[in-house]
């Protein structure tokens, strides 16, 4: 029996995995989806992507945008 | 108007005709392999069919039909509705197009979401019938109470293929199949609003058109 450590919840037998020494995050700006890569000290590394964030519309938005009246929950059988 | 006093002679898109199939085949899961199994082909023998080919399109053996059904009883529930039942066809405000118990527990913010929307179709796939001496009335059965009517309606999305050898032209067709032809403004109603089922643009295409 071992003892767990950092270590072995981080280099599982079979993985190739090199630890992480920065991070993630997603951040949205108007209707877009940035990818940013930071440091574990949240400075700036590099953007990784930039697309599209599908759900940008706010929900009056989508209600516009649908053209038709939603109503088929008022006229259950 | 709703239906035309005459009717032409030669068949017509939204026509109500009788004497004709309706077709529905079932599947529980789509045959990606070469093994056919088991599957349903629902035949039934509606008494009324509309035409749904646009009609020039009508011909060559072909015709693309959808069962006349009966209307949705909840449709009773709301009184703007159960006044005129066609207003179903037609773009309505938010407010009429949900029954007023429906909308006095709606929030004000919802109420002001929908109200955004405007003068705008309800029911997109349906297009009410209205009521004819040829159209057998029936008992829509309610919570509130049985209510007659003999308004029908069609549902685009039960519109089906049927073949017939009779049928080569709008005008070479057997026309005695023909009961019902809709009024020049009422076939317009049914274009616009086939012509809107179809044209919506879904919400995720409308971002990439951004």
């Amino acid at each position: 029996m071992y003892e767990k450590t950092d270590s072995f919840e981080n280099h599982k037998t079979g993985s190739h995995d090199v630890t992480e020494d920065y991070k993630i995050i997603v951040y949205p700006f108007d209707k877009y989806e940035i990818t940013i890569k930071l440091s574990p000290n949240n400075e700036f590394i590099e953007i990784l992507e930039v697309k599209v964030n599908k759900d940008f519309l706010s929900y009056k938005q989508k209600m516009i945008s649908k053209g038709f009246h939603d109503v088929d929950e008022f006229y259950s059988e | 108007m709703f239906y035309a006093e005459e009717k032409s002679a030669a068949l017509r898109f939204g026509d109500v005709l009788r004497g004709y199939f309706s077709t529905t085949p079932v599947i529980k899961e789509p045959m990606l392999e070469k093994t056919i199994r088991a599957y349903n082909i629902d035949v039934d023998f509606p008494p009324f069919s509309v035409i749904m080919d646009p009609c020039c399109e009508i011909g060559k053996k072909m015709i693309s039909l959808t069962p006349l059904i009966p209307v949705r009883g909840s449709f009773f529930a709301n009184p703007y509705l159960a006044e005129d039942l066609t207003r179903v066809n037609r773009k309505m405000l938010p407010q009429q197009a949900i029954p007023p118990h429906a909308w006095e527990q709606l929030t004000a913010e919802q109420k002001q979401e929908r109200l955004a929307v405007g003068l705008e179709y309800a029911f997109l796939s349906l297009f009410i019938y209205e009521k004819h001496d040829l159209l057998p009335k029936y008992t829509v059965h309610r919570k509130e109470g049985p209510t007659e009517t003999n308004c029908y309606m069609v549902d685009f999305r039960n519109i089906h293929r049927l073949c017939c050898d009779k049928i080569i032209s709008p005008e070479d067709a057997p026309l005695e199949s023909k009961v019902l032809e809709l009024s020049i403004e009422t076939r317009k109603e049914l274009r616009d609003k086939v012509a809107s089922y179809y044209g919506r643009v879904p919400a995720e295409d409308q971002v990439r058109e951004d």
